[in-house]
C-alpha cells in the first residue's frame, strides 16, 4: 500500500484496490459494468469502515448497508479530475453517511421520558381492558382509563416505534422469555409466506417470530392483540415488529 | 361531515421525509374516534405504505396530499400525490399493496383531479 488516506485502510483485511486500476475504471464511467467493478472492489473497504462503528447499538449488518449506500454515493459523485484519490474520497463519504445515520437514529431515540412512561402504562393497561371489553380498547377509552389526553396516547404510540431495533430480539418483560424458541422451526403455515418470498426475498431472512407475526396479520387476519397473545409478547411489541419488519422489507425491495 | 368531525386536509412535500408527518396526523385524528387501538396503528402503517407506493410510482410528484374524513362510523383517508396519475403496472402485485389491503378495513382507488388516489377506510367499534 503506497498511499494512506485519513482513514487507515492498511489494517483492513484486504488491500485497498490499486488506484491506477480504479482510475481506469472511472474513465469508463458511466458504464454500468465499470461501476459494478468499483463497487465490488470497494465493498470490503466499506464493510470494514462499518465494523469500526459497531458496538454502538446498531447491528454491523445495518451499518454495512449504510456504508454501501455511502460507497454508491461516492462513486456517483467522484470527480477524477480533482486529483483526490478515490479511496480517500470514498472513506470520507462512507464515514459521513454512517455518522449521519447515527445522528438521525439518535434523534429518533431521544423520546421524552413522560412518553416512554406513558407507553409502559398503556402496555400494562391493554390486557385488562381487552378482557373487560372483549375487544381492543379505543384510544378515548384508554385515555379515560389512564387519565390522560387522546393526543398523548397517539404521541406515545409514535414513541414506541422510536425504540432501537436491537431491542426486538431481547426478551420482553411479560414472562415470555423465549417466544422465538416456542414457535419452533417446523410451522407448516409459514410455507404460505412463500408467496411473499417471491415478492421480497428478504422475507426468508426474517426471524421465525417476525415471519409468524407477518403471517398471522396478513394471511390469517389476526389483530395485533391476538398476535400478541399467540406469540407471547405485548401488543406494542407486535406493533413494533410489524412496523420495523415492513420497513426492512421495503428497503430490501427498493434496493 | 358534522361539526364535531371536520375534514382534515394535509399537504406536504412529496418526499419520503413527509411520511412521518402523515403517520403522526393519522394517529392524532384517529385517536379521537372510537377506533380500536390496534386499528389506529394498522391505519398508520397502511397510510405510510400507500404514501410510499405513490411516492415510488416512477413519476415525480410535487405534493403528497391526505384528506382525512372522520365520522362516527369510520375514518376515511384519501391519499394522492399531485402529478402522479397512475400506479406502476405491477403496483398491485407487490408487498406494499398486500400490506395496505391486509391492514385497512376497505381499500379502493379513485382519481382526484387527475391524480391516482388510494382510499383507506377503518371502521369504528360503533359501526
Amino acid at each position: 500500500m503506497t498511499e494512506r488516506s485519513g482513514i487507515d485502510a492498511s489494517s483492513s483485511p484486504r488491500r485497498k484496490p490499486d488506484d491506477e486500476e480504479i482510475l481506469r475504471l472511472f474513465g469508463r464511467m458511466p458504464d454500468e459494468q465499470a461501476r459494478e467493478e468499483i463497487v465490488i472492489r470497494f465493498q470490503p473497504f466499506a464493510e470494514y469502515l462499518a465494523r469500526r462503528f459497531g458496538g454502538r447499538g446498531e447491528s454491523v449488518e445495518d451499518l454495512a448497508q449504510v456504508a454501501n449506500i455511502g460507497l454508491l454515493n461516492a462513486i456517483d459523485r467522484f470527480d477524477p479530475e480533482r486529483g483526490v484519490q478515490f479511496s480517500t474520497y470514498a472513506a470520507a463519504t462512507i464515514v459521513g453517511e454512517i455518522k449521519r445515520h447515527f445522528r438521525d437514529k439518535g434523534w429518533a431515540l431521544r423520546v421524552p421520558r413522560r412518553l416512554q412512561e406513558l407507553a409502559v402504562r398503556v402496555n400494562h393497561a391493554l390486557p385488562g381492558l381487552i378482557q373487560t371489553l372483549g375487544r381492543s380498547p379505543t384510544i378515548p377509552e384508554l385515555a379515560e382509563h389512564l387519565g390522560v389526553g387522546t393526543d398523548e396516547i397517539a404521541e406515545a404510540m409514535d414513541a414506541v416505534q422510536a425504540y432501537s431495533t436491537s431491542s426486538l430480539d431481547t426478551p420482553t418483560d411479560e414472562g415470555a422469555s423465549a417466544p422465538v424458541n416456542a414457535l419452533g422451526e417446523e410451522d407448516p403455515s409459514l410455507a404460505l409466506l412463500d408467496e411473499w418470498t417471491t415478492l421480497a426475498p428478504a422475507v426468508a431472512e426474517l426471524s421465525p417470530r417476525d415471519r409468524r407475526v407477518l403471517f398471522l396479520r396478513f394471511f390469517r387476519g389476526y389483530t395485533q392483540s391476538e398476535i400478541a397473545e399467540d406469540v407471547g409478547v405485548s401488543q406494542m411489541h407486535v406493533s413494533r415488529i410489524l412496523t420495523q419488519t415492513l420497513e426492512r422489507l421495503r428497503r430490501a425491495v427498493d434496493a | 361531515m358534522d361539526d364535531q368531525h371536520p375534514l382534515v386536509s394535509l399537504g406536504v412535500p412529496a418526499d419520503a421525509g413527509s411520511i412521518a408527518i402523515v403517520r403522526a396526523i393519522v394517529a392524532s385524528v384517529a385517536s379521537k374516534l372510537a377506533l380500536p387501538y390496534d386499528a389506529v396503528d394498522d391505519l398508520r402503517i397502511a397510510a405510510a405504505e400507500a404514501s410510499t407506493l405513490l411516492l415510488t410510482s416512477g413519476t415525480t410528484g410535487s405534493q403528497l396530499r391526505v384528506d382525512l374524513r372522520p365520522s362516527p362510523d369510520d375514518l376515511h383517508l384519501t391519499i394522492w400525490v399531485t402529478g402522479v396519475p397512475s400506479l406502476p403496472a405491477d403496483g398491485h402485485d407487490g408487498l406494499a399493496w398486500r400490506v395496505i389491503e391486509g391492514l385497512a378495513d376497505d381499500v379502493s382507488e379513485s382519481l382526484v383531479e387527475g391524480n391516482h388516489a388510494i382510499e383507506l377506510r377503518m371502521r369504528t367499534v360503533a359501526s
